[in-house]
Order: C-alpha cells, then structure tokens, then sequence
C-alpha cells in the first residue's frame, strides 16, 4: 500500500507536473468547500459530517454534467484522463494513510488505557468475534438475496462490518454522549479493523485463488500478522516516543514527535504486513495514556490546538471524499443489491450487538440498555470500508460490491447519522442537552439578578416611586429565589462558576500588580502558574462531578 | 443537649438531605455538624502537578457548600457547626462521630451512589459498618425512589 503512495507521489514530481498543481489546487478547492460548509451547518441544523458528504455528493453530481465536464476538461486535462484523485488506488492511499492514520491516532491519544480496560471485555466482545459473525451473517444474507458469489459476499461482510472510526467519533463527539457509553462505541471502532481486515484478507484470497482452499493455519498466521505485528509496531513506537517525551519540556519538539509517531506507526506496520489502522491506535493509546501524561500546560494547550486543527481538516476532506466519490447512477443501477446490502448490516449489527452487550453482562460487565440501542444504531461505516472497497479494483464483479459499500456508508452516514441524535436525546443520554437545559436556568438567574439592579438604578435615579420599587423588588428577590428553589443543583455550578471568576480575577490582579512592579518577575511567575494550576484544577474537578451525574444515570 | 452529625457532599441530592438533618436536630432539640470529606478520588487519571491544585480547590469547594448549608440550618433555628476532613470516608467520618460524641449519623443514600464509597449497594453495608464500630445509630435518607422489588 505504501508503496503505491509513494510511486504515485514520484510519478506525480517526475513525469506529470501538472497533477501536483492540479493536487494542490484540488486541496485549496476542497479546504474553501470545507470552510464554507463549517460556517453554514452553524446556522442549519445538520450535521458536519453529513452535510460534507451531501456537498462531496452534489459536487460529483455536478462534475458529470455536460458543460461542467467540459470546464473540467479543459482545465484538469490529466485528472479527468486518470480520475486519479478520486478513485482507485490513489485514494486508497490517500484516505488510510494520510487522512484516516492521523485521526485515529488523534482519537486515541484520548482513549486512556485505565479507562479503556475497565470496559475492554464488552468492547473485544465486539470487535473480535462480534464481526466475525457479523462478516458471515452479511456475506449469508447478500449471497442468498443478491446471488453474489459466497466468497465474495463475505468478502464484503468484511469490509462493512466493522464499524469507521473516523465516522463513529466524528458523529459521537459531536452528539455530547456519556464518556463510557462514546468509549463504549469508539473503543470497538478503534480496535473492530484488526479482525475485520484479516477476514477481508483471506476471503480475497479466496476470490483470487479459489483452488487454493482455506487453511486455517494460514488464517492465524494472517492474523498475528496483522492485528499482533500491528499491535506490536504501535506499542514499541509509542512506547520509544514517550520515553523522549518525559525527558523532554519543549512544546514543538513534543508536538512534532507525536505527528511523526502517528504517520510513522502507520508506515512502518504496513511496510511489514501489518495492520498499520490497529499501529496508530496502539501507539496512541500508549502516548496519550503515558508519554503525555505530566506534559506542562503550555504543552498540553499546544498540542489540543494542534491536533485539533489537523483532525478538522482530514475529517472534513475524508468525507467530502466520500461525498465525491460515490455516484449516484451507479447507486441507481445498483439499487436493489443495496437494499439488501443495508437490511443484511441492520440485522447483523443488531444480533451481534444485543448478544455480545448481553454476554458481556452474564461475564460481569453490564451495559445499560439504552446504551445498546445507541451501540446499534450507531455503527456507522465511512472511509476504512471504501478504501478496502476500493482495493478490490480488477476483481470480476467487485463493481456491485463497491456500489453496495457506497450506499451502505451513504446510508449509515446520512439516514443513521441524522437520525442518532434525535434517538439519543429521547433515550436521555444527550449530555449536552442537559448542560444546555442547566445554562439556560443560570442565564435566567442571571436575568433575573440583572432586572433588579436595572430597577435599583432607576430607583436611585428617582424614576421609581418608592413603593414600586418596593413591590417590584420583591417580586424580582422571589424570582431569584425561586428558581434556586425549584433547582438546588444550580448552587453547585454557581459556586464553580464563582471559583472560576475569582481565579480569573486572581490572575488579572497578578498580572497588574506585575506590571506597577510591586513584584519581582520571578514571584509573579510562580503565583501565575499556581494559579494556573487551580484553574486547570477545575477542568477535572468538573470532569469527575459529570462522571458522577453519567454514573447516575447508567445506573 | 446531643449532637447529631449529617455526612454530606454537594449537588442536587445533598439538599434534601440537609434538610432531614435539619429538621431532625430540630425535633430532638440537637445540635447539628455537618461533615464533608474531601477523598481522593482514584478514578481521575490526573496529572501529578495539578494535584496539590485539585487538593486546595476541593478542599474551597467543600468549605463553601457547607457554609451554605450552615446559613440554611441557623435560618431554621439549628446550632449547627461545619468541618472538613481530608483522608478516607469511612475512617474520617468515624472520627467525627467520636470527637462530636454524635447520638446519630445521617447519610444519604442517592448522593451516595454517585460517589466512590457509597454505591447503591453499598450504603446499607456502610451504615451497619458505622454503627458496629461507633454504636451510634445511621439513618439513611432515601433521595431518590425505591427500586421496584
């Protein structure tokens, strides 16, 4: 796989010049696209994600029209020629390697391995032989309806049943779900691709040779390969890098070496067969849960900023590539062995869930029920299922796979995606609504404080009589009381809100009585950080109590 | 006159169990203490030099909710007195009964299940457990309904 990136990279510099502009201006067109939607899913209620992938849509819509792919034509004469870019190998690569690696990583460097172990068995329940199952169940049930060959629907069993990470934790940080319930979901998509790609693997071997058989010895063999190798690359890497990070307080040099582990990871599993998806989950985990540990906060702000930034971007291009990459005709033409595509991923995603999740409670780890549907509903497929779909390029009759892939990742991203938030706030797991719901009565509190001080001052200014202000007055005092009254946990964000204005205070205070030098740069250095400290202080103080209310309600 | 000493925390739980405490001082003309225990908690992954941090600010938040509570019980007519106490639950708040010489300990039982050391199951095992090493009696204030049987 690699090497097919780095060929096409030196194709690209050595003998078609013009396709690194066209890249780049492809780049530029893609980031204004991205920026564009950003700005408008703000104002409209739709997903990002979503909303990427209908735009990638409309776009390839657009490009086959007549006069478009003329304009096209004229101006990318060497991408319309190879359709490199959005199709075939190349996208492959450049959706694992350079989009999907660094989200995963990304994602993984907040997945804390003692967090991760306390639901590990639910969550390897799933991702082993949860799609194992699933992989036949699909591969049975499209053989059965859409009389593709049994091994190559099981081929495609493996490549739609495991569950994207990158869709699953783009979907789910956005819907303010309960910490164990989006660890729950992104642990199995982080881990589910192991499996998954052996399964694909000697399936597609199969399709390739059929005479060869299946030899079990030889399935192992593949999976140690892939899921151990990968496993193995990802630790030892993560594991090198944090021991240069806790030597080090350098926030570039630190932010640097986690950019070069996430890339590296990935190469360096898939230069020897292995699983480079399951490399960068492992090196991350590892980095996020022990090298990054005791970083100072300027490294901590530095790297959020940083990774943040990146994880925009790739998440926004791989989805618009999906958008772009699927085209309607041929979802058209294909239509029926879709519907049976889709039906055949519900109901295996279904059995494997609710088995799996009730395994995992007679095993001793129960999952709250609620949980389960959200588990089911959200397991949503993107870009690890069209890259793989994608590289059965030349295969006799992978096109009706890949059109069945396609709209199965169109259908999980937009008729699941934009139907989840609305199951997840009726099943009353929406953490942001609830803060939402908490806001909105300190605001009226705040409102309510507000209207008195509004009328003292007309009061004092003489525009008030007496006994209006009085009669007002109180009924404005009632309000206030009122409403800590009727939602005594108010007080508790009260006071942390109060804490956080007179650390802030504190530290305004510093920083003027600093600058009328009344003391030494060496004092205010060390009273800020202490300050700092305690403010940082509350972002886990904060974390702990909502862990509390989450707990609450599992129970 | 005897003392009664009300275990609690912060959040919407821990009023109505203020409350019971109080009005429990009231009707057997006690005093009241309220006492709560700032434990670490082993489940923050945190970072070692934000700990001494965490410690001084949980230690300002408990000081400040009990004050609360302080104002709410002399409102209602209660000699009432606050303490904080570092270290682990069960051990500070047996301190607290013997120091106070306490004639009963209130507790709750929904706050409870938020915390570490009170889980649902959990606060009936503690409540015998204080009153087997202290000999003071324990009333739970159930916060929320009974689960159906």
């Amino acid at each position: 796989m690699v090497d097919i990136l780095l060929n096409t990279i030196f194709l690209a510099e050595e003998e078609a010049p013009l396709l690194r502009i066209e890249l780049i201006f492809l780049t530029i067109i893609l980031i204004a696209t991205v920026i564009a939607i950003a700005i408008r899913t703000r104002r409209v209620k739709l997903p990002y994600t979503v909303a990427l992938v209908l735009a990638g849509l409309a776009l390839s819509a657009m490009a086959d029209l007549p006069l478009l792919a003329d304009v096209r034509r004229q101006i990318f004469p060497a991408l319309t020629d190879a359709e490199g870019l959005v199709s075939g190998p190349i996208l492959e690569e450049f959706l694992l390697a350079m989009l999907v690696a660094p989200l995963i990583f990304e994602a993984a460097l907040h997945v804390k391995w003692r967090d991760l172990r306390k639901d590990l068995l639910p969550i390897l329940l799933l991702a082993a032989p949860g799609v194992l199952i699933a992989s036949f169940i699909v591969g049975w049930i499209v053989h059965t309806t859409a009389g593709t060959a049994l091994v190559l629907a099981i081929t495609f069993g493996a490549l739609i049943s495991a569950t994207d990470p990158v869709a699953v934790i783009a979907f789910f940080r956005s819907l303010g779900v309960s910490k164990r319930l989006a660890l729950l979901v992104e642990g199995e998509s982080l881990l589910n691709d192991g499996i998954a790609v052996v399964i694909f693997v000697i399936a597609l071997g199969l399709v390739r040779e059929p005479e060869a058989g299946f030899n079990f010895a030889e399935a192992a063999g593949i999976f140690i390969q892939e899921a151990g190798g990968g496993i193995l690359v990802g630790l030892a890497l993560g594991a090198l890098t944090s021991l240069i990070l806790v030597r080090i307080d350098d926030y570039l040099i630190e932010t640097t070496l986690t950019m070069t582990l996430a890339f590296g990871a990935y190469v360096a599993a898939a230069s020897v067969h292995a699983s480079g998806i399951l490399a960068v989950v492992a090196a991350g985990i590892y980095v996020g849960s022990y090298g990054l540990k005791n970083i100072s906060p300027t490294t901590r702000i530095a790297l959020d900023n940083f990774w943040e930034f990146l994880s925009f971007i790739a998440n926004s291009i791989v989805f618009l590539l999906i958008g772009l990459r699927i085209e309607l005709f041929e979802l058209a033409e294909n239509a029926l062995p879709i519907l049976y595509a889709i039906l055949a991923i519900l109901l295996s995603r279904g059995l494997v869930v609710y088995f799996m999740t009730w395994l995992s409670g007679k095993l001793g780890n129960w999952i709250p029920v609620s949980f389960r549907h959200i588990m089911f509903w959200g397991g949503l497929r993107g870009a690890v299922s069209l890259a793989l779909a994608l590289s059965l390029e030349g295969i006799p009759g992978a096109g009706p796979i890949q059109a069945m892939t396609f709209g199965v990742v169109l259908f999980t991203l937009v008729a699941q995606g934009l139907s989840i938030e609305v199951l997840i706030k009726r099943l009353g797991l929406s953490e942001i609504a609830k803060k939402s719901e908490a806001q909105r009565r300190i605001a009226s509190l705040f409102i309510a404080r507000a209207e008195k001080q509004g009328l003292a001052r007309l009061h004092r200014e003489g525009l008030v009589a007496d006994i209006l202000y009085q009669a007002l007055s109180d009924s404005a005092d009632r309000s206030v009381n009122q409403i800590l009254a009727e939602h005594p946990e108010l007080e508790q964000q009260l006071l942390i809100q109060i804490r956080r204005e007179m650390l802030y205070t504190a530290r305004a205070t510093l920083a003027e009585i600093y600058r009328r030098n009344m003391i030494s740069e060496e004092v205010y250095e060390q009273e800020l950080k202490e300050v700092d400290h305690r403010i940082q202080a509350w972002e886990a103080i904060e974390a702990s109590f909502d862990r509390n209310e989450a707990r609450k309600m599992e129970g | 006159m005897g003392t009664i000493v009300c275990a609690t925390r912060s959040g919407e739980a821990s009023r109505p169990l203020q409350n019971r405490a109080v009005q429990l001082a009231l009707e057997r003309q006690a005093g009241l203490v309220f006492v709560y225990v700032v434990a670490p908690d082993t489940r923050l992954d945190l970072d070692e030099q934000l700990v001494p941090a965490i410690s001084h600010e949980l230690f300002w938040f408990a000081e400040a909710t009990l004050n609360i509570a302080k104002i709410r019980a002399r409102q209602a007519g209660v000699h009432v007195e606050t303490t904080v106490r570092r270290g682990a639950v069960e051990d500070e708040i047996e301190n607290v009964i013997r120091e106070y010489q306490a004639e009963l300990l209130v507790i709750g039982g929904s706050q409870a299940r938020a915390g570490q050391h009170f889980s649902e199951d959990g606060v009936e095992n503690f409540a015998r457990q204080m009153e087997a090493n202290t000999g003071v009696p324990v009333e739970i204030v159930r916060l929320t309904p009974e689960p159906a049987a």
